[in-house]
């Protein structure tokens, strides 16, 4: 007998818990980018349709979150659209209480930038409640081998999606992302290029698939590479582009210059893929 | 105990798409990279300011909305002083702006707050400092 077990008897302290775990969860994940200053002037500068779309996408990626991680037996797609709100509303809460906290928001300030930049953190909190529910919960060796069969590649997708996301939102508001791809020359760009394809790879690898310690069932080195690892930078590459052009880095600028900040941002991305794929 | 016994939910066709647009995505911004790097040259920043609109501010005063445009191929301006010089009667009216970031082949926009009005005379806006980031 287990410590799950018990909580299994009474769903009303199971849920409880998972809740408490969700705060933890949406604080740890979003405090840094509390404390970001680009993060407070997004508040009121970012578009509002710009942050609207992101914060609906983070509610999607939510449902899927909880659609390919989940430890239930049935799907039960309601639940997991009530377990994204709530990890939403949850992400709110902490957010609006600790940026009053540190005085970023107050009774002064206009509603709208208030909203605003209560909004902006949500997305990163969201995210981090949604994967407390993966990280702290206990769950043995077998019991995740089990899920990530059931979840398959669309679920692997899915994982580094949110890692992807979660990574690149956390860089991309700063200056200094700027001016590292400022100070880069295209030769960098294409190593760092790389290299952000070669820690996929390895995490790839050493996360496995489903348990088994080499290559999927019915594929080769080739075919994982291709599949898991070039899909993981192709989310990293696609997740990267958005998120700059949803803070308006990419606003007026060349196709090259694009390519850089892209690259650049893109790993982060990757590293953040990749982390998803060790961590859920 | 046999791994293939849940039903898994993947999608055959899935894998080598997934795959597929990831290669794709990477050629193309190898692509751009090699464009970028074969097109740079060692020149400086080459900005032109242009006025774009002049509003007359409630309680008095103007603004002069610009344009900074960076016309190199590859080199970025960081930290770009803009001046605009309005010649009145009584002497020149100055006022400067900085601009953080105004990369190669982009334009950034800005404002110069002035007290006369800018339509009257003779207004000349330019570059004048940059730093490389």
């Amino acid at each position: 007998m287990d410590a799950k077990r018990s909580t299994a008897d009474d769903p009303n302290r199971a849920y409880a818990v998972g809740l408490a775990r969700a705060f933890a969860g949406a604080l740890i994940f979003a405090f840094p980018l509390m404390m970001t200053m680009e993060m407070w002037w997004m508040g009121f500068t970012l578009d509002r349709d710009r942050l609207l779309l992101f914060t609906v996408v983070t509610l999607l990626l939510l449902v899927g979150l909880g659609f390919f991680a989940g430890f239930r037996e049935a799907i039960d797609v309601k639940r997991d659209i009530l377990d994204a709100f709530v990890a939403y509303a949850v992400a709110l809460i902490v957010s609006a209480v600790v940026l009053a906290l540190i005085g970023v928001i107050g009774a002064g300030m206009p509603v709208e930038e208030v909203v605003g930049k209560i909004a902006m953190q949500a997305i990163p909190g969201g995210i981090g409640a949604m994967m407390a529910r993966g990280t702290l919960q206990e769950e043995d060796a077998a019991e995740e081998e089990e899920r990530e069969q059931a979840a398959g590649f669309a679920g692997v997708l899915f994982q580094m999606l949110a890692g992807a996301l979660f990574l690149a939102f956390a860089v991309a508001p700063t200056e200094e992302m700027v001016l590292i791809a400022y100070q880069m020359t295209p030769w960098h760009a294409a190593a760092l290029m790389f290299f952000s394809i070669l820690v996929l790879h390895a995490v790839v690898f050493i996360a496995g698939f489903g348990g088994e310690d080499r290559w999927p069932p019915g594929e080769g080195a080739v075919a994982t590479f291709l599949h898991y690892t070039m899909a993981g930078y192709g989310i990293a590459l696609l997740v990267s582009a958005y998120v700059l052009w949803t803070f308006g880095r990419l606003a007026a600028m060349p196709l090259d210059e694009m390519a850089m900040v892209i690259v650049v941002l893109a790993f982060p991305a990757a590293l953040g893929a990749a982390a998803a794929r060790l961590i859920i | 105990m046999a791994k293939q016994s849940r039903p898994s939910r993947s999608v055959p066709w899935l894998e080598p798409a997934a795959g597929l647009i990831g290669v794709l995505l990477t050629l193309s911004m190898l692509g751009l990279l090699v464009r970028h790097a074969i097109r740079d040259d060692e020149a400086p920043p080459i900005v032109t300011v242009t006025a774009e609109r002049i509003v007359a501010l409630p309680g008095g005063g103007y603004v002069v909305e610009f344009t900074a445009r960076n016309r190199a191929r590859t080199a970025t301006a960081a930290q770009l002083r803009i001046e605009g010089e309005l010649r009145t009667a009584t002497g020149p009216e100055t006022a400067e702006a900085t601009l953080d970031y105004v990369p190669a082949r982009s334009e950034k926009r800005g404002g110069l707050y002035f007290v006369n009005d800018p339509r009257a005379g003779p207004l000349q806006l330019r570059a004048i400092g940059y730093s490389e980031p």
